[in-house]
């Protein structure tokens, strides 16, 4: 009795966990549905936008990867994370607005410029990002979402539907990218 | 993999730090309407499908009896600016006035360039532009523009309506041969677009071209 009473004062105190949010959700639970996507609308707006460079245009792709994501909320797998597969929704929906032949890129207000050239161990401000954006699109994805987003490796391999050595080889190829662009000083 | 690349984790977050205001506090609240539109839309879809495809019919019959067939091809509204030069490479689109008539540019400047130049000199070249555009018609402009003047397709106002300084703006040089009707009526379509608050950039001055035109 005492156990009992103690598991429902923590739920009261941690709310729902992410598995009953899930299925409620799945059951046509609206506001279930925005309880799990509130701490992602960050995540996914930087992540398409580090990938798209223009941030209505990121903000339009995480709001139409919400959309589909509610409408696909059945294939989530019992027991699966949230997050990594509506991050993979967002990077399918990046991918659509690439392929597109509108391409825009609207920078306000001026992020941070570069630093001035020091011993760094990769570039910084502005030749960092220049050096983001000649990476190969499959490239950009896997840094932004393991380097940026702190997404464990086997969680960017669920994201972009790849194997976990795929995805280290991705960063790995990136990397050396990243590091000739910084021996060239880009 | 994490632990030895603390550094480059750290770099990335400095390099894009959008601030805590981004994304957009109301972003949740437009995807809640969506998805409420679209559950309205379920909901009442089946009885306007039928209604429509009704109505649809009757128009589709009506408009082929009432509707002059014209065997005559449809004409290319382009106007070709005079101070273009005449000796542009076969295929090449001229833009028309009003695409390089900008009321807030203060300065204006086009170049056609090849796809490889541009891929190899343009910053933002955009690699999903279809490889079948050889050409590209690249627009610098100077000026005070606002979101709701820089040539793009309507999309939701922006959280940040800050005026741009500088404006380029990037036209399809060749038909792509693409099934795309639009090419029909502007054969310099407008595909791209990127503005910020910069100075006019070197690499567009020292870009290699095949015309060089001076608007304003």
């Amino acid at each position: 009795m005492r156990v009992c009473l103690r598991i429902r004062y923590e739920r009261l105190i941690e709310g729902p966990s992410e598995q009953e949010l899930i299925r409620r959700a799945k059951a046509g639970d609206k506001l279930a549905y925005e309880e799990l996507l509130q701490p992602n609308l960050k995540p996914a707006a930087r992540l398409a936008r580090v990938l798209l460079g223009d941030p209505s245009e990121a903000e339009d792709a995480v709001q139409e990867a919400s959309v589909k994501a509610w409408r696909k909320l059945g294939n989530l797998r019992t027991g699966s994370s949230f997050q990594p597969w509506f991050l993979g929704i967002v990077v399918r929906q990046v991918r659509t607005i690439q392929r597109g032949s509108w391409w825009s890129v609207i920078r306000v207000p001026s992020l941070p410029s570069a630093a001035p050239p020091t011993d760094r161990p990769w570039l910084e401000g502005e030749d960092l990002r220049r050096a983001v954006r000649r990476l190969s699109a499959g490239q950009r994805e896997v840094v932004a979402m393991h380097f940026y987003l702190d997404m464990r490796i086997e969680d960017v391999a669920a994201s972009l539907r790849l194997s976990v050595a795929a995805v280290k080889s991705r960063i790995n190829r990136a990397l050396r990218e990243l590091r000739t662009a910084l021996a060239e000083g880009s | 993999m994490t632990g030895d690349y603390a550094d480059l984790s750290s770099a990335l977050r400095s390099a894009y730090d959008f601030g805590s205001d981004y994304p957009h506090p109301r972003l949740l609240a437009a995807i809640s309407a969506e998805i409420a539109k679209g559950q309205e839309r379920r909901a009442t879809g089946w009885f306007f499908a039928g209604a429509a495809a009704a109505v649809l019919a009757v128009l589709i019959v009506t408009g082929f009896l009432l509707i002059p067939h014209s065997s005559q091809p449809v004409q290319r509204v382009a106007t070709p600016s005079p101070s273009f030069p005449s000796n542009l490479p076969p295929g090449v689109c001229v833009p028309t006035a009003e695409q390089l008539a900008d009321p807030n540019a203060t300065r204006i400047e086009a170049k056609l360039v090849t796809r490889e130049t541009l891929s190899t000199t343009d910053p933002n070249f955009h690699q999903g532009w279809p490889p079948a555009i050889k050409y590209f018609w690249v627009v610098a402009e100077v000026g005070v523009f606002s979101f709701d003047n820089i040539p793009r397709p309507p999309l939701p106002t922006p959280s940040t309506p800050k005026p741009f300084h500088f404006v380029l703006s990037y036209l399809q040089g060749n038909d792509d041969n693409a099934p795309d009707p639009e090419w029909v009526a502007h054969p310099c379509r407008a595909i791209g677009v990127t503005a910020n608050n910069g100075a006019w950039p070197a690499w567009f001055d020292q870009m290699e071209s095949l015309a060089d035109v001076k608007i304003r």
